[in-house]
């Protein structure tokens, strides 16, 4: 099916194993290939830049589709001597964001954009200075320019009300302009990308391939772990490894702790901004013991600092297996006991039944991933459609729900905190002795590796292209909440102005996450120099 | 006559520290039901303190430092109507139908001070707030009218003295319905879950104290603590028969925990939904007790 799709257009194949394939197209045949991807079933997964000169190529496109139903990655490659391409943006609309992207760090010029203005750059960054380029080393700082911000005419006709940067219903900062007409909100922009901390460059520039899933992991405060999987993931995928069967059960049982906390501090979070505190502080109590069982496996509570390319670090602890499935019986009695209590509350219901609805045609446009596309009725989830590590073994639900409101979002990771507790207890089980790291493997240069898992909050994609000497040539790791935020305008749109943290809240975003991809310097540097000095010279 | 002015001066000054000292039980007693320790109780004292030695730092216009000196000046003055631990100071004929006026001072106020704030986080909370009141006026002023014709007076000293000798003479009993309603009314008078919706932090940045700081939001505190006090205070008087100093105190706080306990159990309503609640059920509960009185 896909075959005939990519020979009709002149797709030339490069690569491909059983997940995921590699192919190359002309740049004229890039945009009608991927409208009738689109309508075959694709979405899109991810979009990368490369500055490929070192490699003795051009500056090049690759674009990342995804399909459930062909249980496959299409990595579509387009090359450009003239940094042109063209954009696809206007057939998936999911791609609007990821050309951006390249443009914005590479100055690739992709014709057609709708809205081809920065995204990641702040507005004061100077013109025609690309930072993903490898002629920027990864320490250096553009000449800082004093701009004045443009004074936009303040509207007459609807009132402008700012969410963010700082707001007491965010924790991270991003800025969200909302358009009210009393209660109602009329229109929604976001502007984000204020914590961007530069590390693709970072990796590329000074680290080793196997010291970046330590920097992977922190990606992320909550779902860290997943990350550096999936980026030893792209790793074994571009050298084909295959880890030990331990190694991966010990992926699995933590990635599924992860969820756990993860799902329980969000349903805190609701809970918090439709201002019933009780239960955040509830909720949070019971995931302060996932938290345990994590460090008594690990040792650590969160950042595990456990994957390398070649498997896992340490060995988790068996001596507290009982200990750990005991603890988890409890907790899973206890969830059910208190979200039984909380979904009999109508009030609580219904403040969230029927709000921020995102339709399932926007969803399947925009790319959107994770619980935030279950709730929207699209069936998707990367652990069933592209198993990795342990999950073709194990036994588990995808839940789904057609209602696309915040409601369906809850029920949602309701469902799959007990299909966590569940896929804990067979994987705690039934893992197999042996070892965990393969410590004998050569990495070739130059080979495109994808890696993906499911995220608490969606498919997380990591695309690499490995280089000489140990390095990663090209590293662009995608979080989920980068496809799900553009979704947010959508279903803010008609909405009461009481109910948008709450929408906000629904995708589960993480802004740190999606803005890890750039470097922002504003202002002066004060201090130049090791750390220790610096803390000294401004605490001085 | 010197007993008058020196309780009328005295007065004041110890409902704003008891009023302070409820609002940190209600910080203490809420974190126990969350299960954290929570601040101690005298918090609230210790934070008006260190607001009112601040600096001011921004500061919008005459009509904006107004607002908060409206909005103490306007409770204070709804105090002077309550008799507390029947010390009555401004008592006539006809006290309830004033305080009910006068009542609605400090939100005016409050809402001139953040209309010249031009946050609108702050407008809203304030189109929030009088929303919200027109919404529980309603059930507040047809639950006084059972009372007021219960008893055949609207001197709130008359209606105390009728409740005198024992708990069986209270009004709560007779007019169980009116009670009903004025203590739903009651959870949005006193700001809580699930009608805090002028203040919601979550989603306006706690609206009309959103510009205010220092010294004006320790005016603010203040102004907090006088209402909590004059609001249980009219339930006290009108439903639970008065009583003496420390007496009417115990069960002026006994009405603000039920609120408390409410309000920690409750998630936040929509305003369009608070408002379409207080126009059902509280107001059909009042009305019928008011027909009951009527009849009887």
């Amino acid at each position: 099916m896909v075959d005939k799709i990519l020979a009709e257009y002149g797709a030339v194949v490069l690569d491909r194993n059983a997940k995921r394939l590699v192919v190359q197209v002309d740049d004229k045949q890039l945009r009608p290939l991927a409208e009738k991807l689109f309508e075959s079933g694709f979405y899109y997964a991810n979009g990368v830049g490369v500055d490929e000169r070192g490699l003795g190529h051009d500056f090049a496109m690759y674009h990342v589709f995804a399909s459930e139903k062909d249980k496959l990655y299409l990595v579509v490659k387009v090359s450009t001597s003239n940094l042109k391409l063209p954009s696809i943006t206007p057939v998936i609309p999911g791609s609007n964001w990821a050309e951006r992207e390249a443009m914005d760090m590479l100055g690739l010029e992709f014709e057609g954009h709708p809205e081809p203005e920065r995204l990641i750059l702040p507005d004061d960054w100077p013109k025609g200075v690309y930072p993903l380029r490898k002629e920027f080393d990864y320490n250096e700082r553009p000449e800082f320019v004093e701009r004045k911000p443009e004074s936009t005419p303040q509207r007459t006709d609807v009132v402008q009300l700012p969410l963010g940067p700082y707001h007491p219903a965010l924790h991270e900062p991003e800025y969200f302009e909302i358009h009210v007409d009393g209660e109602v909100i009329t229109d929604a922009k976001y502007r984000g990308f204020h914590i961007h901390r530069g590390m693709e460059k970072l990796a590329e520039g000074r680290l080793t391939l196997n010291q970046v899933p330590f920097l992977a992991e922190r990606i992320c405060g909550i779902c860290g772990f997943t990350h550096s999987i999936a980026y030893c993931q792209a790793v074994a995928d571009a050298a084909g490894l295959d880890w030990p069967e331990r190694a991966k059960y010990i992926g699995v049982i933590l990635l599924e702790i992860e969820r756990l906390h993860s799902h329980l501090l969000w349903v805190g979070v609701v809970f918090h901004l439709l201002g019933f505190d009780s239960g955040f502080m509830h909720m949070w109590r019971i995931r302060e013991k996932v938290m345990d069982i994590a460090e008594a496996l690990t040792g650590n509570r969160k950042t595990y600092g456990l994957v390398l390319i070649g498997g896992m670090r340490r060995d988790i602890d068996e001596s507290r297996k009982n200990w750990v499935l005991k603890t988890l019986t409890e907790l899973r009695e206890e969830t059910e006991r208190v979200s039984k209590d909380i979904f009999g509350m109508k009030e609580l219901i219904n403040r969230i039944k029927g709000i921020g609805v995102l339709p399932k045609e926007d969803a399947r446009a925009l790319g959107v991933l994770g619980p935030v596309a279950r709730a929207s009725g699209i069936d998707t989830d990367v652990r069933r459609d592209h198993p990795y590590l342990a999950y073709d073994k194990l036994d588990f639900k995808v839940p789904v729900y057609p209602e696309g409101d915040v409601l369906a979002r809850l029920l949602v990771r309701y469902d799959e905190i007990i299909e966590s507790f569940r896929l804990l207890e067979q994987a705690l089980s039934e893992m197999p002795q042996g070892d965990v790291m393969i410590e004998d493997y050569t990495i070739p240069s130059g080979r495109v590796g994808l890696g993906a898992t499911e995220a608490p909050r969606g498919e997380d994609v990591h695309f690499v292209i490995t280089g000489v000497e140990s390095k990663v040539y090209r590293w662009h790791p995608r979080a989920p909440t980068y496809n799900n935020l553009p979704s947010v305008p959508i279903m803010l749109r008609g909405n009461n102005i009481a109910d948008a943290p709450i929408i906000i809240a629904s995708i589960d975003p993480c802004f740190s996450c999606t803005d890890h991809v750039a470097i922002v310097r504003k202002g002066k540097v004060i201090w130049k120099g090791p750390l220790g000095e610096g803390v000294k010279q401004v605490g001085r | 006559m010197t007993g008058q002015i020196l309780w009328a001066i005295f007065m004041p000054i110890l409902v704003i520290i008891i009023g302070l000292i409820y609002m940190g039980l209600a910080r203490k007693i809420t974190a126990r039901i969350h299960n954290r320790y929570g601040p101690p109780f005298y918090q609230n004292i210790i934070d008006v303190i260190k607001l009112f030695s601040k600096k001011d730092v921004a500061n919008h216009g005459v009509m904006f430092s107004l607002g908060p000196v409206i909005a103490v000046a306007g409770m204070v003055i709804s105090l002077l109507f309550i008799p507390i631990g029947n010390r009555p100071l401004l008592s006539f004929n006809g006290d309830i139908i004033v305080l009910l006026y006068l009542l609605v001072i400090a939100p005016l106020g409050m809402a001139l001070g953040v209309g010249e704030g031009a946050n609108p986080n702050g407008a809203i909370g304030i189109a929030r707030a009088l929303t919200l009141m027109l919404g529980y006026e309603v059930v507040l002023v047809i639950a006084a009218v059972a009372v007021m014709i219960h008893a055949g007076s609207a001197s709130f000293m008359e209606i105390i003295r009728q409740q005198q000798g024992g708990v069986a003479h209270w009004f709560i009993w007779p007019l169980f319905l009116s009670a009903l309603a004025t203590d739903i009314a009651l959870q949005a008078i006193l700001g809580e879950k699930p009608f805090d919706q002028p203040i919601a932090p979550h989603e306006i940045a706690s609206g009309p104290m959103v510009e205010y700081g220092g010294k004006f939001l320790g005016m603010l505190q203040i102004y907090h603590a006088i209402a909590i006090i004059v609001e249980t205070g009219i339930f006290v008087n009108l439903f639970l028969g008065g009583g003496s100093l420390v007496w009417w105190f115990v069960k002026s706080f006994a009405v603000f925990f039920v609120a408390l306990l409410i309000n920690a159990v409750m998630p936040r309503f929509r305003i369009g939904q608070a408002f379409k609640f207080y126009w059902t059920y509280p107001a059909a509960i009042g009305l019928v007790g008011l027909i009951i009185v009527a009849i009887t």
